[in-house]
């Protein structure tokens, strides 16, 4: 037992001294020790000094969630989106949505997860993911989209963002470790959930790194092909983002992800070797949910009267 | 008057899907159909400038400045949000926001919102609305026979490596 404390405690040390591999820091993760005996060996190992704390942080940066804590700061992080965008309460339309997303889900190394799909009431274009199994896309962007494998490869790549614990461990560098274990055993419930809050908007309005969206463009493209559908889904989206101008209902989209044009440069490299079967491009089932989704054009006022005008950043070529 | 007012700005949109303006990113060869071993149209050089008319698999149909027509892999297409389009565009995605400021009263200003930065910021969490989405869980076998209506088959396409 004060072995395994030891090697933990030096791959640990080794983990701040910045000098490690992803096997080692894999390593420090699949040891059976809890970061509580981690945190009590450096405590009784370290003087103190701000090693120590920058110790103690890298070693909460490894904790891994346990399936019951990552739903847990899912549940909490889809009530910060819909509090902002409530769901778009069509049984038919969320159900389509449901059906795509779960035979996607099905294809990947969690089917078992409670996936759970929702459409967001709101005519702003973007799609979102929570840890757990939890993923949103918008009214307005399931309108611009063409086609089924078009909005496959969006959902492909939201379900990638859970598979691959994007959120969660953005989430844990936000230093949520200790809200969400609180949140689990029921302790100080409305402070915690206010303090989960207040991370989960920071993170859903600045968005994930860079390479965490690269990775699921990436994977969602591989997944959508597994699941039937055309591999271009996804790629064909991306046109649509990188020829859309930056108006107000797409900002946050924007803020959030890298330029298209660079994510689809980046695609080219990663799709280049692999020969995609044709696969799936429509279903007459999509054609209808376009339908469910519709807005009804006014009967008396135009909104195309006064439209926002908002500033326009010019998108630097990839 | 004002119908034909939105129906106009409807009509815009789709006009707009028709031809995009976009530039050849890296270069590459005009093909005369939508496969490698296709004939050869044109070369094409980076950075020019097309006008993308559509997609077909992993090609995109196009139309260079000297009008020849042909297909081009569609990654090696490169966009610009142009200015002419805008308006038009932000009609639709900006919708709920035209209709919850606008200054006519008649204007439906309720269950409109959005998911901009100030949205989220302002949002209060609402767990009821996340048990709300258990109304519309499917089950595997649900997923799998909806999936059979839409003609589609698990393939074995491996997932691809994980970046070192
Ligand atoms: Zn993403």
């Amino acid at each position: 037992m004060k072995t395994k404390l030891l090697i933990s405690l030096a791959v640990a040390s080794a983990v701040m001294s910045g000098c490690v591999t992803d096997g080692a820091t894999d390593a420090l993760k699949n040891t059976n020790v809890n970061r509580d005996q981690v945190n009590k060996a450096v405590d009784t190992f370290m003087p103190d000094s701000g090693y120590k704390q920058a110790l103690k942080g890298a070693v909460e940066a490894t904790h891994t969630w346990t399936p019951e804590e990552e739903r847990q700061l899912g549940t909490n992080m889809s009530a910060v989106l819909l509090g902002a965008s409530p769901l778009y309460k069509n049984p038919q339309a969320e159900r389509y949505v449901n059906e795509v997303g779960l035979w996607i889900a099905l294809q990947t190394t969690q089917p078992d997860l409670p996936w759970r799909f929702g459409i967001l009431d709101t005519p702003n274009v973007n799609a979102f993911a929570a840890p757990g199994g939890y993923v949103f896309i918008t009214r307005g962007l399931l309108l611009r989209l063409h086609n089924e494998s078009e909005l496959a490869g969006v959902l492909a790549h939201e379900i990638t963002h859970v598979i691959n614990h994007h959120h969660a461990n953005a989430m844990k560098k936000r230093g949520a470790t200790d809200v969400v274990a609180g949140l689990v055993q029921q302790k100080s419930g409305s402070a915690n959930t206010a303090a989960l809050g207040n991370l989960a908007k920071g993170l859903y309005s600045s968005g994930l790194d860079k390479s965490d969206e690269y990775d699921a463009d990436r994977n969602g493209v591989y997944l959508a092909a597994r699941a039937g559908y055309s591999a271009y889904g996804l790629p064909s989206v991306l046109q649509m983002y990188a020829s859309t101008p930056q108006d107000a209902g797409l900002q946050l989209l924007f803020a959030t992800h890298p330029d298209p044009n660079a994510r689809l440069d980046a695609l080219n490299t990663a799709m280049d070797k692999t020969n995609f079967p044709k696969g799936v491009e429509d279903a007459a089932r999509f054609k209808q949910l376009q339908k469910l989704v519709q807005y009804e054009a006014p009967a008396s006022e135009a909104p195309a009267a006064a439209p926002k005008k908002t500033k326009k950043s010019k998108k630097s070529p990839a | 008057m004002k119908i034909s007012c939105w129906a106009a700005l409807l009509m815009l949109v789709a006009a707009q899907a028709h031809a995009t303006p976009a530039s050849v990113a890296r270069g590459s060869e005009l093909k005369s159909k939508p496969a490698l071993d296709a004939t050869k149209v044109a070369d094409l050089s980076e950075g020019e400038q097309v006008e993308h008319l559509g997609n077909e698999g992993g090609w995109s149909k196009i139309k260079t400045a000297q009008g020849k027509t042909g297909y081009i892999r569609m990654l090696n297409l490169h966009f610009a949000a142009s200015a002419s389009n805008s308006s038009a565009v932000a009609g639709l995605s900006t919708l709920g926001n035209v209709a919850r400021t606008g200054s006519n009263t008649n204007v439906a200003t309720t269950g409109v919102k959005g998911v901009t930065k100030e949205d989220l910021d302002k949002a209060t969490p609402n767990p009821e609305e996340v048990g709300n989405m258990e109304r519309y869980v499917v089950s595997a076998d649900e997923a799998r026979k909806s999936a059979k209506t839409a003609k589609l088959s698990p393939q074995d396409i491996a997932m691809p490596e994980v970046k070192p």
